[in-house]
């Protein structure tokens, strides 16, 4: 890098002229302070201050809560005096609070993100060494700032209300913490819509997206904090726990895989995007597991909250996975050098971590680990359900039933992921799809699959109604899953050739990853080791 | 059957090894070749290639297409250290495409290009670390002023403490926008944005300077001032790569240029070179005040001894093209008064790189 002679100037004559040294002293505090905070925190927090909107905002609620402590002190009048008045003063609060919280800061993110790629800046910003978790991260900070500092504005009003009696302390922080939590996920949610929209109509209609959810969101929370301040929460200090541990443990999990999937979206093409998404997308499904677990272990003297946590783990599993498996195997098959250079050179590193390289052979090898596993643990998970949760009688067959299901499941999942694996390799011959199209070819996949058949059925039936029949149907995942249960229709044979199909496409998809192990060494060049080198001296003496 | 592999390469990349692989490589590829064949496996950590090279900005067989539109088809030069090189070219040529991939904003569809080494496709990052870019577009932020956005961009470049302040002061005080430090961008007019955009692009103190279309919708003044600031950057060693459709202006400020027309580069060198180049290099203005209507044919005669093309007759104004030689002139001349014409006014010219930009290209958009 060429240099230019810079001028040995004294710090004073560099940093804004302070008269007084103290505040010299402090301003040159700030800035070494400033130096090592993330500059988009730094840039987003002058700007939101700056801002018409955060003025505004700001204004509107200091009026409001003035204007509800005086308005709804002399509401209350007299009996405020000799009453409990807490719930109504709380209410109001918390709905001045919530307004801004949950409607303007996710979209103020939103719009702020938004606006750096409209306006190009975000292409300076990802030529800049500014690392795309900075860039996602900073945003997010300067909301969280936004957010700590209306909670202040707010929090001598509250504390004024809570001397009203009537709420418990308990109350107030649940409500509190669950608004911060809320607004924190929908702000996550905006920075995420905003990233992966490349085109003005796609922002468009998330940011639609995005509004209908703040909407009703703070319908919902304002619905939550009346019910909750004017009668209470009856429920035990068990669940309270774990209703926290879900709702706490769910934000930051989710948050990591929208904010993973947006910071790799904002990465060149050449880097690895794909292995830090597979990373999150394991760190969620390891939460719902222990979510899954605690809501049936803890719980098992009631019906209710094992079989809620279960089903809506089991079925929010099986979602993400399907969704997430068909982008993952519809990811290019190209790998720049760098990328190679990356991986492990051993051939143990290598049969290890095969399934976190990014492109679709190991990505098929990673989903159908996955399902497999999943599927097994779903298997045991309701078998055990079955045997210890008091109240819960699924009939003599119900293990039977359950192997079923646990099979038939991951076995069509699998097979319409290599069928859509095969599919987007044709297609990537001669174009460049992004992995999103997975999940259009999944659908094609899953819909051609069940349609044919049927049709053809139906064809030779001469279009009379029909009764499920296992040669024609059996890649009819729709009809073959709603007789399921019936043996008759779908008999141990069925169940076992759509199995036999599921393994196979498993073996396949590890058989065609075998060659990914071979050991080997991508060269780097000597310039660029150097380059490495001295950016670590440079990180060490920093 | 469907094979599932990752290493089955897709068009693209597969063209790009028989590009490689192709006798037909230019001498640049034969040097990556040569790189890659002396390859040093080390035991431990990873291997090392030698990749020497003395240029600073260099791109090698650089393709870029969107589905069947070729914004940069096989595309190769180099510009050493210190050297301004002038991009040239109309419309839609593939100037701001190629741009964009040497400032890593985009992947080459086939191809490589480096800065100081750096491959833009392998080690982005380092190659943003030695460059400055100032797209077309001024990418600017609501709500903050002058300083405030050179600040942030130095932080974003991970410059801190006393060096960021000077890095700072020197931007201002060079760019000339000292005095407009504490305005809000929003105000500010356009050769005031350029004059910022430069400071963004150099608050690094980057090696390689990217100017895309710098001078586009700048007054005079401003455009003098740009181009002596360019002139300065190049007497302090940054290396150069600027758009322009200003033409009198990169000729006085290049070392090089290449003309690019529909993403092919159709000539590359210094002026005087791609000026040698050209069929004919002066231009003749006569102006005649007779028989216009049979100076063409006149001249034609000439054509097969002198080589004379572009003809151009406007009024009594006769334009052509010719070598440049005296003696070609005098022929010329002589040729029409012996042949009774009027001959009131000789004069001759070089070309300047304007003609020469229209000569080789030929205003085609894709």
């Amino acid at each position: 890098m060429s240099t230019i002679e810079l001028s040995s100037d004294s710090d004073d004559q560099i940093l804004p002229e302070l008269r007084h040294p103290y505040l010299q002293k402090f301003d040159r505090w700030c800035d070494s302070v400033g130096d090592r905070i993330n500059p988009i925190l730094v840039k987003e927090t002058r700007q939101a201050l700056q801002s018409r909107q955060f003025l505004l905002t700001f204004s509107l609620i200091l009026l409001a809560a003035v204007g509800w402590t005086i308005g709804g002190s002399l509401s209350l009048m007299p009996n405020i005096y000799y009453q409990p008045s807490a719930p109504r003063m709380m209410l109001g609060f918390y709905l001045v609070l919530a307004l801004p919280m949950i409607l303007v800061v996710p979209v103020a993110a939103f719009r702020s993100m938004e606006s750096e790629m409209e306006d190009g800046t975000m292409e300076l910003l990802s030529i800049s060494v500014l690392s795309p978790w900075q860039i996602v991260l900073g945003k997010l900070g300067s909301a969280l700032l936004q957010m700590m500092l209306y909670l202040l504005i707010l929090f001598p009003c509250m504390a004024y209300a809570y001397t009203l009696r009537g709420v418990e302390m308990s109350l107030v922080m649940g409500l509190i913490s669950s608004l911060f939590l809320g607004a924190l996920q929908l702000t996550v949610l905006g920075i995420f819509l905003a990233t992966v929209a490349r085109s003005r109509a796609l922002r468009t209609l998330n940011l639609l997206a995005l509004v209908a959810t703040v909407f009703g969101s703070a319908w919902g929370f304002s619905l939550a904090a009346f019910e909750l301040l004017f009668y209470g929460f009856n429920t035990s200090a068990e669940e309270i726990a774990f209703i926290a541990y879900t709702s706490i443990g769910g934000v930051v999990v989710i948050s990591i895989l929208l904010l993973t999937v947006a910071a790799a979206l904002l990465k060149p093409e050449s880097e690895n995007r794909s292995t830090s998404i597979r990373l999150a997308l394991l760190v969620m499904t390891g939460f719902v597991l222990s979510a899954m677990v605690i809501g049936v272990y803890n719980f098992t003297s009631d019906l209710d909250v094992p079989m809620v946590s279960y089903v809506s783990g089991t079925l929010f599993l099986t979602v993400l996975w399907t969704i997430a498996s068909s982008m993952i195997v519809a990811e290019g098959n190209h790998m720049t050098a760098r990328i190679r250079r990356e991986l492990p050179s051993s051939f143990a590193g290598r049969l290890c971590l095969t399934w976190l390289t990014p492109g679709p052979t190991s990505g098929l090898v990673f989903v159908t680990s996955v399902i497999w596993l999943l599927a097994g643990i779903h298997y045991l998970g309701l078998s055990w359900i079955e045997e210890n949760v008091r109240g819960l009688s699924m009939g003599g067959s119900a293990s039977w039933m359950i192997a079923r299901i646990s099979l038939l499941v991951p076995s069509y999942i699998i097979c319409g992921l290599v069928l859509s694996r095969g599919l987007m390799h044709l297609i990537r011959l001669s174009h460049n799809p992004r992995p999103i199209f997975g999940i259009a070819m999944l659908a094609i996949v899953a819909i051609f699959s069940s349609l044919i058949p049927y049709s053809m059925q139906l064809h030779f039936n001469e279009y009379r109604q029909i009764n499920y029949d296992a040669t024609w149907q059996k890649s009819n995942w729709i009809f073959t899953m709603m007789y399921a249960d019936n043996e008759r229709l779908v008999t141990s044979d069925v169940i076992l050739s759509i199995t036999a199909a599921g393994v196979s496409g498993t073996i396949i998809a590890w058989a065609a990853a075998a060659r990914l192990t071979r050991p080997g060494k991508i060269a780097t060049p000597e310039n660029v080791l150097k380059a490495q080198k001295l950016r670590a001296q440079d990180r060490v003496v920093a | 059957m469907t094979h599932f592999d990752d290493s089955s390469t897709s068009p693209a990349s597969s063209e790009i090894e028989s590009a490689q692989e192709s006798e037909t490589s230019p001498p640049l590829a034969s040097a990556e070749r040569l790189a890659s064949l002396t390859t040093t496996a080390s035991s431990s950590g990873p291997p090392a290639v030698h990749s020497e090279t003395a240029a600073t900005i260099e791109l090698r067989r650089l393709h870029r297409f969107f589905d069947k539109t070729k914004a940069v088809d096989d595309i190769s030069f180099s510009v050493g250290p210190g050297q301004v090189f002038g991009y040239i070219g109309p419309n839609g040529a593939g100037k701001t495409t190629s741009m964009r991939i040497l400032a890593t904003l985009d992947l080459p569809t086939y191809g490589d290009a480096y800065v100081n080494g750096f491959s833009v496709i392998n080690d982005p990052e380092l190659v943003r670390r030695e460059l400055g870019f100032m797209p077309d577009a001024f990418g600017t932020y609501r709500n903050v002023n002058c300083r405030e956005y050179l600040d942030f961009f130095a932080r974003a470049y991970g410059l801190i403490g006393r060096e960021r302040h000077e890095r700072l002061k020197w931007v201002l005080g060079f760019t000339g926008a000292e005095g407009m430090a504490n305005k809000p961008i929003r105000g500010l007019s356009k050769g005031m944005k350029q004059r910022l955009c430069m400071g963004r692009a150099l608050i690094h103190d980057p090696a390689v300077l990217i100017l895309d279309e710098p001078a586009a919708g700048l007054d005079p003044r401003a455009r003098i001032q740009l181009r002596q600031m360019i002139s300065e950057l190049a007497e302090r060693g940054k290396t150069i790569l600027i758009s322009s459709h200003i033409l009198t202006e990169l000729a006085e400020i290049c070392d090089a240029v290449g003309i690019i027309e529909q993403g092919r580069l159709l000539a590359t060198g210094s002026v005087d070179e791609i000026q040698a180049e050209q069929q004919n290099l002066g231009e003749l203005k006569l102006r005649v005040l007779n028989r216009l209507d049979e100076v063409a044919s006149a001249l034609q005669q000439l054509h097969d001894k002198l080589d004379l093309d572009n003809l151009l007759i406007d009024g009594q104004l006769v334009r052509v093209g010719f070598s440049g030689l005296l003696e070609d002139q005098a022929t010329v001349v002589t040729h029409l008064v012996s042949q009774g014409f009027q001959v009131a006014e000789v004069n001759a010219s070089k070309k300047s790189l304007e003609d020469v930009f229209l000569q080789v290209t030929e205003g085609l958009v894709q």
